[in-house]
C-alpha cells in the first residue's frame, strides 16, 4: 500500500496511471449525470411545499456538498505537502483550488436562483450564506497566493498553510444553520430512520452527488495531469512522451 | 412537454441555474482540455528548435 | 525593493486582507442576526425601540392575513405561542408566504405597535416529499416537527 502510493507521487507514473483512468471517469459522469437528472427533472414528484423551483436542490445541494468536500481534500493535500514535500500533492493543492471556487460558485448562485421564488430574496446575511461565501474568498485567497509567488514549490508551500488554516470554515458552515437563527433551512438527515427527503426525491439527489465527485476526479485528474507536463517540460519523459504522440 | 419546461412558473429559476451549472462544469472540462493540446504543442515546437 | 521581498509583501497583503474581509463580513453577519432580531415575545413586552430597525421571526397565525383593498397591502399577526404581534407588508409576498408558515420580517415598529416591514422572507424546512405523502402525514397526525418555532422564529 505504502509502496503504491510512493509510487504514485512520482509524476511519470501518476501521468500514466490517471491516464487509464481518464475515459472511464468521463463516460461515468455522463452516464451518471443523464440518470439523475431525468430522475430529479422528470421522474420526482412536486414538493408539497415549493412545487416545482425545489427541483433546483439536485445540483445545488451535490454543489455545495463538493465545495465542502473539495476544500477539505485540498487542505489534506496542503498537509501532505507541507509535511513530504510531494510534488503532487503541491499540484492537487493549487488545483484543487479552481475546482472548488468553481463548485462554491455554483452552489451560491443556484442558491440565490433558489432563494428568490422560495424565500423571497437573493441574498441575505445569514450566517450559511456568509460562510459559504467566506469559502469562495478563501479558495481566491489560495489561488492569488499560489499564483503570485514565482517559485512554484515556495508558492504551493504559502498555498497550502492558508488552505489548513482555513478549515476552521468547513465546521462553522456545517453547522451555521444551527448555532445561529438562520433563514436557510437545517441540514438534511439522510441516513437516519426518518430521512428528511422523500425516497422518490433522494435517490435522484444521490445519484447527482455521486456524479458531482465522479466529475471532480475527472476535472481534477485532468488538470493535474496538465500541470504535470507543464512542470516538468524540460525532463526526458516528458519529451518523449510529445514525439511518442 | 410544455409543462415541463414551465415549471410551474419557476422556469427561469430552475432552467438559469441548471444552464449555469452545466456551462461552467462543461467549460472546466474544455479548457483543461485546450490547455494540454496548447502544452504539447509548446514542448514540440521547442524540441524542433 | 528585490523581486523576493515584493513578493513575499504582496503575499502578506492578500492574507491580510484576506482575513481582515472575511472576519469583518463574519461579524457583519452575526451583528444583524443577534443585535437586531426580536422574538414577538420581546416586541410585546416593550423591549424595542419605536423607528429602530429590526428582524422579526414566527409562525403567520391562521386566519391574521387580510389583504387591504389597494391590492398590494397585507396585514397579518406573527406569534411565536408566547406573544403576538401585527405587521403590514406592502409588496409581493414570496411564494412560500401562507397562514401557519414560518417567516423572518425586516421593518420598524410605527406609533400604533404595529410593524412596518420593509421585507417579509419565507423559511421553509429540510423536509421534502410530494404533496400525497404530506397529506397522508397530517392525516396520521404526525405534527410537523419543524413548523414548531424555535425561539427566533
Amino acid at each position: 500500500m505504502w509502496a503504491w502510493f510512493h509510487k504514485l507521487s512520482s509524476p511519470k507514473y501518476y501521468y500514466e496511471w490517471s491516464g487509464k483512468w481518464l475515459p472511464w471517469l468521463g463516460g461515468l459522469t455522463i452516464l451518471l449525470s443523464a440518470i439523475g437528472l431525468y430522475w430529479g427533472l422528470v421522474v420526482a414528484p412536486t414538493d408539497y411545499q415549493q412545487g416545482e423551483s425545489y427541483r433546483i436542490i439536485f445540483i445545488h445541494v451535490p454543489a455545495a456538498w463538493m465545495s465542502m468536500f473539495v476544500y477539505m481534500v485540498m487542505a489534506s493535500a496542503g498537509f501532505v505537502a507541507l509535511v513530504w514535500k510531494t510534488k503532487i500533492s503541491e499540484i492537487v493543492v493549487s488545483e484543487c483550488a479552481v475546482i472548488g471556487a468553481v463548485f462554491t460558485a455554483i452552489a451560491l448562485v443556484t442558491g440565490m436562483l433558489w432563494g428568490k421564488p422560495t424565500w423571497g430574496t437573493y441574498w441575505t446575511w445569514d450566517a450559511r450564506l456568509t460562510s459559504e461565501l467566506i469559502l469562495l474568498f478563501l479558495y481566491f485567497g489560495v489561488i492569488a497566493i499560489y499564483s503570485s509567488i514565482e517559485d512554484k514549490r515556495v508558492a504551493a508551500k504559502a498555498a497550502s498553510m492558508l488552505s489548513i488554516v482555513g478549515v476552521i470554515n468547513i465546521p462553522i458552515i456545517h453547522y451555521s444553520v444551527t448555532w445561529w437563527n438562520s433563514l436557510h433551512q437545517p441540514n438534511m438527515e439522510i441516513i437516519s430512520d426518518k430521512p428528511s427527503m422523500d425516497p422518490s426525491m433522494l435517490y435522484p439527489l444521490l445519484i447527482m452527488a455521486i456524479a458531482f465527485k465522479v466529475y471532480f476526479v475527472w476535472v481534477l485528474f485532468m488538470r493535474i495531469r496538465n500541470e504535470i507536463i507543464s512542470r516538468e517540460r524540460a525532463t526526458k519523459w516528458v519529451k518523449e512522451l510529445v514525439t511518442a504522440s | 412537454m410544455q409543462e415541463f419546461f414551465y415549471m410551474d412558473g419557476k422556469w427561469m429559476y430552475v432552467w438559469s441555474s441548471y444552464a449555469i451549472t452545466l456551462i461552467a462544469l462543461v467549460l472546466s472540462i474544455v479548457f483543461a482540455n485546450s490547455r494540454k493540446k496548447k502544452l504539447l504543442k509548446e514542448i514540440e515546437d521547442s524540441l524542433e528548435d | 525593493m528585490r523581486p523576493k521581498r515584493k513578493q513575499r509583501l504582496i503575499f502578506i497583503t492578500i492574507l491580510f486582507l484576506g482575513f481582515s474581509s472575511a472576519a469583518a463580513l463574519g461579524v457583519y453577519a452575526l451583528q444583524k442576526n443577534k443585535t437586531y432580531f426580536h422574538t414577538p415575545a420581546e416586541i410585546v413586552a416593550g423591549n424595542v425601540q419605536q423607528d429602530k430597525l429590526f428582524r422579526v421571526g414566527g409562525l403567520v397565525v391562521e386566519g391574521s392575513v387580510n389583504r387591504f383593498s389597494d391590492g398590494v397591502t397585507t396585514e397579518f399577526d406573527l406569534t411565536d405561542t408566547s406573544g403576538t404581534v401585527t405587521l403590514r407588508y406592502k409588496g409581493l409576498l414570496p411564494d412560500l408566504f401562507r397562514e401557519g408558515q414560518g417567516i423572518v420580517a425586516q421593518g420598524k415598529l410605527n406609533a400604533d405597535g404595529i410593524i412596518i416591514a420593509q421585507e417579509v422572507l419565507a423559511k421553509h424546512d429540510e423536509n421534502y416529499m410530494p404533496p400525497e405523502v404530506a397529506d397522508a402525514l397530517k392525516e396520521s397526525g404526525a405534527s410537523h416537527p419543524d413548523n414548531i418555532p424555535k425561539k427566533n422564529y
